[in-house]
């Protein structure tokens, strides 16, 4: 489903991401770990469609297409999704209206019929119930006055909202308590199907407990140092990234 | 101002007026004479120029103005309108709700000469000056307690098929009684290519414990000049909330005056303006402070588009014994083109020490961020812009306590937006 071949990236001249490659298929979850400043959040970035990003050099396919001649719209509408690490605030936009215009513009591309207001209220009120949101947040302005974690589980209600066919999880965890995180990681286990792909791209191995990565990956200063499967993680969590920038170095 | 003379002259012999009448008219329009029209270096007018005003021949309007009515002043609305054509008001085409009492200001004068000004001190503002020397289509009018509490009614100033420019000095005393709660709209409209003058002045004064409701809708042909001056006279425990909508005319200029005077009195201003091309809008509001335990809010928020260019002037006032006042003042402004440029002065003038007020002024682009995470979610450019200009209006828009005539702003805003988006 994504395919990032030799993919360098820098940002204001600064080279982050240093030749990235990466297979992700239908049906698996990796997890993408690393310190602060490895280049993980410009890799998401880069795969939502963020401008201020440069791509000096690799592509990124996604179900075969080239992702990085797409609008930022046209990877949403293609199935493409995001959860950001600092969601945008949006004031005076109520969430039920913001959802609605985007569940309908998904739905339109996708040649579906769009939901009218009563459909929409049944629909968005499932989701909520998901995330542990109430009611209420459907009237507020979008991320405005959200705590962290409001911030986190509203990424996740989107997520299951707009029925994405790959979801890149930017540092979903970070901030949260121990109940957000597992109310994120329960978002994400719902989500999950064989022809869903997730990326969940965390500094730390904690919310890895509560979901089953296929493969994980750590990135370090702008190139993937290390792949392995779910032990990898613990292995981290006893070690420190410290020991593999000394691994690799040796 | 040999023009303007000259249309004093043909309008001073009225010969329905009393003497006493004409005096006033005469006074005023001395001191207007005095003042002459407003120059940049004076600084209320510091970012405004008036001079379109000053060198077209505009003459006032007269029956000859009135057109084919057909379906001027049609419209969705289904609220009681009192409708005003080019400066004359359409008894046959209005509605009068149950409760409000309507006079001619001549019949008020003749009653209580005080009425025409109802403690109203124009001051040193030329133009309301003007407005007394020259008023032509002047009504007096007045919320009783049997007006139906929180229904509305509106005034809608037509300006429509001219074949010459010209101007109008409507001049509207509002009485509001006690314990009532009217919503009250006050709308200007025009159309056409024939640049024309509207030199509004509206006087409320609320009564004790009242609630007045005011919707101002400024939406005047682009060829126009709408200049106008708003004064307010809450007394104890008397609540105003006003919501300005200004898109119309070439040149906007609002000047609002506000005394509350009495323990409890509350008052509220949002404002709302909507500009594009070379259109350049001005409000320049004093929020006077007179009682003690008194509460106020202003909140204006700007949008301007193309190369149009806005002036907030803001300044509240705390007379010193006016103790345990909470004043907030606010205007954000934002800017869709690098062309167009916005002059915001918040200004405080505290001569108590026991008050709580704030202000605050902030001017900016549509947030890159903003737009980048709708797009992120499948939205285009265009309608994650159209979403993002309407979250910022909506505080305003979402106050009018009005469904109907809430409905109504927000069908000018959509349009508005078609308009300077290109959606």
């Amino acid at each position: 489903m994504l395919e990032i071949k030799n993919l360098h990236v820098a940002v204001e001249d600064k080279p982050i991401l240093k030749g990235i490659d990466l297979v992700v298929n239908a049906g698996e979850l990796h997890a993408i770990m690393g310190p602060n400043g490895s280049g993980k959040s410009t890799l998401a970035h880069v795969i939502a469609g963020q401008k201020i990003y440069e791509v000096l050099d690799g592509e990124i396919l996604y179900n075969g297409k080239n992702l990085l001649e797409m609008d930022p719209e046209e990877r949403a509408l293609e199935g493409v999704f995001m959860s950001y690490q600092y969601p945008a605030v949006i004031p005076g936009v109520n969430l039920a209206y913001f959802m609605k215009a985007a569940v309908n513009a998904i739905r339109k591309h996708r040649g579906e019929p769009e939901m009218d207001a009563v459909d929409f209220l049944s629909f968005i009120k499932e989701k909520l119930a998901q995330v542990k949101m109430d009611e209420s947040y459907l009237k507020r302005a979008v991320n405005d006055g959200f705590s962290g974690g409001e911030k986190k589980r509203n990424e996740i209600l989107q997520m299951l909202a707009l029925d994405p066919s790959l979801a890149v999880l930017d540092e979903t965890d970070s901030g949260l308590d121990i109940d957000a995180v597992k109310i994120v990681a329960d978002g994400v286990n719902k989500f999950r199907r064989e022809d869903r792909a997730v990326v969940v791209i965390t500094h730390y191995q904690r919310i890895l407990q509560y979901m089953d990565p296929d493969k994980i990956h750590v990135l370090m200063d702008g190139r993937m140092i290390r792949s392995g499967g779910k032990n990898l993680a613990h292995e981290l969590e006893e070690k420190g990234y410290s020991w593999l920038e000394e691994a690799v170095a040796a | 101002m040999k023009h303007l003379e000259k249309q004093f002259s043909i309008l001073s012999p009225v010969d329905h007026e009393p003497h006493s009448l004409q005096e006033l008219r005469q006074g005023a329009f001395n001191r207007f004479k005095e003042i002459g029209f407003p120059r940049q270096s004076w600084e209320v007018y510091r970012f405004t120029n008036t001079t379109v005003v000053e060198k077209n021949a505009f003459r006032l309007s007269t029956g000859a103005d009135l057109p084919e009515l057909g379906d001027v002043g049609k419209d969705s609305l289904s609220l009681p309108t009192l409708l005003f054509v080019n400066g004359h008001y359409q008894p046959n085409l209005s509605t009068v709700p149950a409760g409000l009492t309507l006079n001619t200001l001549l019949d008020s004068y003749n009653e209580d000469a005080k009425l025409v000004t109802n403690g109203y001190d124009a001051g040193a503002n030329p133009f309301a000056i003007l407005n007394t020397a020259m008023m032509n289509s002047g009504l007096h009018i007045h919320f009783s307690e049997e007006f139906d509490s929180a229904s509305a009614v509106r005034f809608l100033y037509v300006t429509t098929k001219l074949s010459e420019p010209i101007m109008n000095h409507p001049r509207l005393v509002v009485d509001v009684a006690e314990n009532t709660r009217p919503i009250f709209i006050e709308e200007y409209r025009g159309n056409g290519s024939v640049s024309y003058w509207n030199n509004a002045l509206t006087i409320m004064r609320a009564g004790n414990n009242s609630h007045l409701h005011h919707l101002r809708i400024q939406n005047e042909a682009p060829s126009a000049s709408h200049l106008s001056a708003t004064f307010y006279q809450v007394p104890a425990d008397g609540n105003i909330h006003a919501s300005y909508i200004s898109l119309g005319s070439a040149l906007h200029r609002h000047d609002v005056n506000v005394v509350l005077s009495g323990k409890g009195a509350d008052v509220t201003l949002n404002g709302l303006c909507l500009s594009k091309d070379a259109q350049h809008m001005d409000h320049n509001i004093i929020m006077d402070h007179s009682s003690e335990h008194v509460t106020s809010r202003m909140l204006f928020k700007y949008i301007l588009a193309d190369k149009s260019t806005g002036v907030f002037n803001g300044r509240a006032v705390v007379r010193q014994d006016a103790q345990k006042i909470d004043a907030d003042q606010t205007n954000n402004n934002l800017l869709l083109s690098d062309n167009a440029l916005m002059n915001s002065n918040p200004q405080l003038e505290i001569y108590a020490d026991d008050v709580r007020c704030t202000h605050g002024s902030t001017t900016g682009q549509i947030s890159e961020d903003a737009l980048f995470y709708l797009r992120s979610r499948g939205l285009d450019v265009l309608s994650a812009k159209a979403l993002l200009i309407n979250g910022f209006a909506n505080e305003v828009v979402d106050e009018i306590n009005n469904e109907e005539a809430k409905d109504y702003a927000r069908e000018l805003l959509e349009s508005w937006l078609n308009g300077v988006t290109g959606g």
